[in-house]
């Protein structure tokens, strides 16, 4: 059985702070078969890219909206019967747009994105950078099907948002 | 920080449309002579509109505001909504109720005293609990956005100045014949009023103001909130601290005015924050909703700055009153008239064209209002509003029925635009075809299961 070392950065994000250092440092400390428990408020899929790449095998549960339990475990893989995340769903390609659309008032940053997703095959990712938190937004991508991440930069000034195309009612926007 | 985003509150137009009613009731009345220079303050027919004014109109409009923006502030969604109908409802029949009630006075009619411990149950049972749902959300979320913090001080005194007021009403109305409490109430009235207008009105305004602004300005976001906080907490304290010494006048009276410097100071930080949040602005030319509340900015900033003077050197009646009439109309009401010119067609903009959007061309958000004519209302609306504060100075009671009748028009006329917005008359008819669904017009339906919702 792998030793589990817990890290709750729930707060920190909550608070608008930036755990990545302090996850990286974590990852770093471990002893050789340890791995980590990571309590988020959402799933860190970059972040979890990037473990991959360092030979963690993962298994996210969704608690809550804003509550996700991520077990990294170094070496195997993953527990393929864990419906939450299958592991190939969890990895998003690189964008294949990028926005910025820092300069734009409310709502059109809302209008382009929208816009651009309708265009996109199911499964690509568009970048964006807007000045605001989008949040009418969120709830139109909810709507649609569409799975997305954020959050400010470390300035706080600039929103950064990642976006993959899903639509949920592909079917029917097609008619 | 991974937010769920904001969906709609469900009765904010509700909220709106009973505010304007309100607004629209009270000046007719002092367009139709209900008021005037000459007529005392605290009579019986100068209090229908006195609350007509605060409770109808400004409250239910910031009510309604937060009830979409404390979700934005904060990212949390409402926690209970049916909460929402039922504290509209209860402020209507409850200042139904008390304008009933204070009619019922001026008549000496023996049924005033019921009706007016019947107005002052609703209407506290319905400000506390609406106001409880919004703090307690504000407050979870107050690491969220510094503005929280504003608002609750707001909606503190928002349910100190209730608690005051229904103390008023039972003792107004005789319920209560206490000698020590009727000497109280007479000489807590300013208190009660200054913690509606400067407590409650300002601080929600000034909250809600500093997430709107920057985010239709493209400034950065105002950084003073704690300061503005911190100066305002130690205001309110000092006006309860004079609240509470009226068998001491001196003190009271020491306390008053250094409560009025102290918000003087958060009024000062709150303007110079507003003018760099305006002079940094990356979008060039306003719109109409920031340029129209320009002139309520300045009268938030002539009006404070008169106060005070007039506060510390003990003038008339008169000096006051026109003070406050800038307060209430000029600050408080023109912004509130001015930002909604863009909040109406915003929230109406979202609930028709969001679902639709990307799929098929949707008319501008512009292309809502007609700004040109509503800038030309908005400006006579505080033309009138300086001419009727003058002609109060100058106790002129025909200038100030003509000027009442002027600022009742270009109320009324804001309103026709407010709801030409809200129904989409502007708008192209082309854009409006299937599967398109007009949103209804006093609430926003819920868009679970709503037609636009799968726009297939």
């Amino acid at each position: 059985m792998v030793q589990l070392r817990e890290l709750d950065v729930r707060q920190i994000l909550r608070n608008g702070g930036m755990p990545f250092q302090l996850i990286m440092d974590t990852f770093s400390s471990l002893e050789p078969g340890e791995g980590v428990r990571l309590h988020a408020i959402f799933q860190p899929v970059p972040l979890i890219r990037q473990l991959e790449q360092r030979g963690f095998s993962h298994v996210a549960r969704r608690l809550a909206d804003d509550d996700w339990e991520i077990d990294f475990v170094p070496g195997d893989a993953p527990n393929p019967t864990d419906p939450a995340a299958p592991a190939s769903e969890a990895i998003w390609p690189d964008p294949t747009w990028n926005l910025d659309l820092t300069d734009l008032a409310p709502p059109e940053p809302m209008e382009r994105i929208l816009s651009r997703l309708e265009t996109m095959a199911s499964g690509e990712v568009l970048f964006a950078l807007l000045n605001r938190e989008p949040v009418f937004l969120f709830s139109e991508l909810k709507a649609r099907g569409h799975e997305w991440i954020g959050d400010f930069d470390g300035d706080g000034k600039v929103y950064r948002i990642m976006i993959r195309a899903t639509p949920g009612d592909a079917a029917d926007a097609s008619n | 920080m991974m937010p769920m985003g904001t969906n709609l509150s469900r009765w904010t137009m509700s909220y709106f449309g009973a505010a304007l009613f309100f607004l629209l009731l009270a000046e007719c009345f002092l367009s139709a002579g209900g008021w005037s220079p000459s007529v005392d303050v605290a009579e019986p027919r100068a209090l229908i509109i006195v609350h007509s004014l605060t409770i109808g109109w400004l409250g239910m409009l910031m009510i309604g505001a937060l009830l979409q923006f404390a979700p934005v502030l904060t990212g949390l969604n409402l926690p209970a909504s049916h909460f929402d109908v039922l504290g509209l409802i209860g402020l209507v029949v409850g200042l139904g109720l008390l304008l009933f009630g204070f009619y019922l006075i001026d008549k000496g009619s023996n049924a005033a005293g019921p009706v007016m411990g019947a107005a002052a149950l609703v209407l506290f049972l319905s400000i506390l609990s609406v106001s409880m749902v919004l703090a307690s959300l504000l407050w979870r979320g107050r690491n969220a956005h510094p503005a929280s913090g504003l608002v609750l001080i707001g909606i503190g005194c928002l349910a100190i100045t209730a608690a005051f007021g229904a103390l008023f009403a039972v003792t107004l109305s005789g319920i209560i014949e206490i000698p020590s409490v009727v000497q109280f109430v007479s000489s807590a009235v300013p208190y009660h009023a200054s913690l509606g207008l400067a407590g409650w009105t300002t601080f929600a305004a000034i909250g809600v103001s500093y997430k709107l602004l920057p985010m239709f300005l493209l400034s950065h976001d105002m950084k003073k909130a704690p300061f503005l906080a911190r100066t305002g907490s130690i205001g309110i304290a000092l006006l309860g601290t004079a609240a509470f010494s009226p068998f001491w006048p001196e003190a009271a009276n020491l306390f008053f005015l250094a409560a009025s410097l102290m918000f003087g100071l958060t009024i000062v930080a709150y303007l110079n924050e507003l003018y760099l949040a305006y002079r940094g602005r990356r979008r060039k030319s306003l719109e109409l909703n920031t340029s129209g509340s320009l002139p309520a900015f300045a009268l938030l900033a002539i009006s404070v700055a008169l106060l005070v003077p007039a506060i510390a050197l003990g003038a008339g009646t008169h000096v006051i009153s026109a003070i406050v009439y800038l307060f209430v109309f000029g600050w408080l009401s023109g912004l509130g008239l001015a930002q909604l010119l863009k909040i109406v067609p915003f929230l109406t903009w979202i609930e028709a064209f969001g679902p639709l959007l990307g799929r098929r061309p949707t008319p501008r958000l512009g292309d809502l209002v007609n700004s040109r004519r509503s800038a030309v209302w908005l400006g006579a609306f505080y033309v009138a509003v300086v001419a009727a504060a003058s002609a109060i100075v100058l106790e002129s009671d025909l200038g100030f029925r003509a000027a009442a009748i002027l600022q009742t028009m270009s109320t009324a006329a804001l309103l026709w635009e407010l709801a030409l917005a809200r129904s989409l008359a502007n708008v192209d008819p082309d854009t409006k075809r299937d599967p398109f669904q007009q949103p209804a017009f006093f609430f926003a339906a819920n868009k679970k299961g709503h037609a636009n919702g799968s726009a297939s």
